[in-house]
């Protein structure tokens, strides 16, 4: 399209220069020539008229007018030109083309250009379309002063068609050469712009190519060409494109690496306060799968307060600082920056951890002071009351001795336990010494230990574990899991039910389950009964007898061995009760 | 005032997204509140729901003035139709968290009763089920909004399990008549949180089918659909 825009204008000029180069000169040489030829014209004519009057002059005089017209119709068609006597009148007295009687018939002629210069100057000649033969005539007159005719003036007229037929000529030339330059001028500028096209088609492909990201393209142009220096610098520019671009798209990468490897959730927003860019780690944060581009902070969390923070940022505060729990127990402390082009950046770091930590050592010292006070309590009103002689002697202080040594016992089974726990947390950092142990063993040396309790409550065992399962754990260790476990289901059975023990072995583990048809755990406690002193229902689980320490240790102990402990409540199936599940890895059964 | 029109749009979305984000809110505190006996938590879930109410009137208002002044089209009618529909069952959902609330404060007055895991589950299903609803809104899912009577299903399901499981306990309670009333006064009292659950999970229902005239103009409400499809 603008290739042809350009060749047309270049044609166009090419005839704006042409036109009036050709055509003044031409104008001039024209005008010129047309002077001349009626300049040699008439002088033509003044010689005919001088010739005719020395004729004139050299004959002997006409009898009568009619005798004159006579000679001068004879003279014209010797000349093959008209010849005219005029009287002084302005009358007509002879003529070589009007015979003598039509001559009456003729207009008075005084009023003719060349008269009335004859008349006054002697001679004149005049230019003239002549009606009477019906062509452009040149007029030549003559005062007349000869004895041989009647005074008054010689006329001759000469016609034209000579000179106008050489002038047309010179026109027709003149038109056949202006076209002849149009046709030449076009097939130029025809051509020169194809000449030109040519290298400006290609570095117009190219150009485009590199503006659809193919910056490999390069221009190949003959050197000599007057586009070697344009393709030059277009080469230079795509290199250093492509340069920049590699540069870019390496820096890129690597902020998209640490943006990828963050643990903190990233997100970008532009002016308007839509997502621009997100890492890994917040569309974790956000579940937004696939992506959360284009889309408004509240859309994505559903939290207004993360939306206050980046509409305030968004207005022009520099920096605001949330801490905000998402999806009900995740806190982040959310951080929105601004930045300089209008957007903002929001960081997500999650310290949930340290809040939950934070809860459970403010809990643990609680719990702790707390347990250990309400024996201690005890003790310290039934000693005050021993102290007063008469309850000393009485029967009731045996029985306030016992209590004070069943609380004592409380006590130091509480710090025995706490010291327990201490413990294993130690020696789970350092590693502890597994051996190959049978489960099965273990657990019933467990059962022993509490069966005097199970009895008193009428509870039955159900064990389900088959006679030998090896797993890799510590003897003491595993035995004290079941016995808390086992300890844990006899206190929060009704009488008269059933405890079931059973395992589900696969190649690499084996999933140890202890099920009662008790209570069970509300599902909202059930993340956080593994916590020192946790309790479900403060009350009930004291007045039952509990330290508060033992799925704590159990915990621990299992974590040690390198399995995993968790809770089912109820079981499936089941609309009561609960199942703890505790696996270890299995041991190589070289027994069996 | 295509671009002023689109801006009243977007606020108009914001408003109902932050509207359901406090209706979220206010269920998942209610139901916590039940669960742990917290007073101070239901007693926070009854003066928040002004908040809602408020934002249930601003949404009205927002959409009334679009259809006013800017005679919305097809697809943009759907939706300022649809936010003002949304906006209302959002604002009865956070009316029944209200009432779990109440119910809740009275509870606390009294011991606990024994745990029910099919409340449990029944709150988890209508938590879940408002949080579809809201997503498929956000989403524009209609899948997903189908997949809300699915949910509601189960929801009911559950409902009827802790109908059954309150009845039995108050006909199996002790005779001495004193504990008796207690007994039934906390059992119906959890009758009727459960009611209210499952009357929040009906709403969020419809909050889907909502979702699907939006989205794709078609009614689904009162019609079987084909579950193999989603």
């Amino acid at each position: 399209m603008k290739s042809i825009r350009f060749r047309t204008r270049l044609l166009l000029s090419f005839w704006l220069i042409l036109i009036p180069a050709l055509c003044l000169p031409a104008y001039y040489i024209y005008r010129t020539l047309e002077n001349d030829i009626y300049k040699e014209a008439t002088a033509n004519a003044f010689t005919q008229l001088e010739f005719i009057h020395w004729l004139l002059n050299e004959r002997p005089a006409f009898d009568n007018e009619q005798a004159l017209d006579k000679w001068c119709e004879d003279l014209g068609a010797q000349l093959h030109y008209r010849i005219t006597i005029i009287a002084a009148g302005g009358r007509v007295i002879a003529d070589s083309d009007v015979n003598y009687p039509n001559i009456n018939l003729l207009d008075n002629h005084s009023d003719r250009e060349e008269i009335i210069g004859a008349r006054k100057f002697g001679q004149a000649s005049s230019i003239r379309y002549s009606f009477t033969i019906g062509r452009n005539l040149i007029y030549a007159a003559k005062n007349i002063n000869t004895p041989n005719a009647p005074s008054g003036v010689l006329r001759v007229a000469i016609p034209l068609s000579s000179v106008e037929t050489r002038l047309a000529y010179f026109g027709h030339r003149f038109w056949l050469i202006l076209f002849i330059m149009f046709i030449l001028t076009t097939l130029l500028g025809f051509f020169l712009t194809r000449k030109l096209e040519a290298p400006i088609l290609e570095i117009i492909q190219t150009a485009t190519a590199i503006g659809e990201g193919k910056y490999e393209k390069r221009l190949d142009m003959d050197a000599g060409s007057e586009f070697a220096r344009l393709s030059e610098c277009i080469n230079a520019m795509t290199r250093k494109i492509q340069q920049d671009i590699r540069m870019i798209t390496e820096q890129k990468q690597e902020l998209e690496a640490v943006f990828g490897g963050m643990q903190e959730g990233v997100m970008l927003l532009d002016q308007e306060g839509k997502i621009k860019a997100t890492n890994d780690a917040l569309t974790w944060i956000a579940k937004c799968m696939p992506s959360c581009v284009g889309h408004r902070p509240m859309e994505v969390f559903l939290n207004p307060e993360i939306q206050e923070a980046c509409n305030q940022v968004l207005m022009g505060k520099d920096m605001i600082k949330r801490k905000i729990a998402l999806n009900n127990e995740i806190v982040y402390e959310v951080n929105v920056v601004k930045i300089p082009d209008g957007g903002a950046v929001v960081v997500f770091h999650d310290i949930s951890e340290l809040v939950r930590l934070e809860k459970v050592r403010q809990d643990f010292v609680a719990n702790v002071s707390h347990e250990l006070r309400t024996p201690l309590t005890s003790i310290k009103g039934y000693a005050e009351t021993l102290l007063n002689e008469k309850f000393r002697t009485s029967d009731q202080a045996d029985s306030f001795v016992t209590t004070i040594i069943k609380n004592a016992d409380q006590m130091s089974n509480i710090v025995n336990d706490l010291l327990e726990l201490t413990k294993l947390q130690q020696q789970q950092r350092k590693a502890v010494r597994l051996s190959t142990v049978n489960a099965a063993l273990c657990f019933s040396s467990a059962w022993e230990t509490v069966m005097p309790m199970s009895n008193e409550k009428g509870i039955s065992l159900d064990n389900r574990l088959p006679d030998s399962v090896w797993v890799t754990a510590d003897e003491h260790s595993l035995i004290q899991v079941f016995r808390n476990l086992l300890d844990n289901a006899i206190r929060h059975s009704p009488t008269d039910t059933k405890i079931t023990v059973f395992a589900e072995i696969t190649q690499a583990a084996a999933t140890f389950g202890v099920q009662d048809e008790g209570t069970g755990i509300p599902l909202q406690h059930q993340k956080r009964i593994f916590e020192r002193f946790y309790r479900v229902d403060n009350e009930r689980s004291r007045a039952s007898g509990g330290t508060g320490l033992g799925l704590s240790i159990c915990r621990n102990a299992i974590f040690g061995m390198g399995g995993k402990i968790w809770v089912k409540s109820p079981p499936d199936d089941q609309l009561k009760g609960s199942v703890f599940y505790f696996s270890l890895n299995r041991a190589v059964d070289f027994l069996t | 005032m295509e671009r002023h029109f689109i801006k009243t749009l977007d606020d108009l979305k914001m408003t109902l997204l932050n509207m359901a984000a406090l209706t979220q809110r206010a269920i998942e505190k209610a139901t916590q509140a039940y669960l742990n006996r917290d007073e101070g938590l239901a007693q926070a879930v009854i003066e928040g729901d002004r908040e809602v109410n408020n934002l249930e009137l601003k949404v009205d208002q927002i959409a009334l003035k679009l259809l006013a002044l800017e005679q919305p089209m097809a697809r943009d009618l759907r939706f300022i139709l649809g936010t003002t529909k949304i906006s209302n069952e959002l604002e009865r959902i956070a009316d029944q968290a209200v009432n779990i609330a109440e119910r809740t404060l009275f509870l606390c007055q009294h011991p606990p009763l024994d745990h029910i895991p099919a409340m449990d589950r029944l709150i988890e299903v209508v938590k879940s089920m408002l949080d579809t609803a809201i997503t498929s809104f956000v989403e524009e899912n209609t899948q997903k909004a189908i997949k809300l009577r699915q949910m509601d299903d189960i929801a009911d399901k559950y409902t009827l399990e802790v109908l059954q499981v309150l009845i039995a306990n108050m006909v199996q309670s002790t005779p001495a008549t004193e504990k008796r009333i207690v007994n039934a006064r906390r059992s119906v009292q959890t009758i009727i949180i459960s009611r209210c659950l499952e009357r929040a999970g009906d709403l969020a229902t419809n909050i889907g089918e909502h979702v699907a005239f939006i989205v794709e103009a078609i009614n689904i409400k009162h019609q079987k659909v084909d579950f193999d499809q989603s």
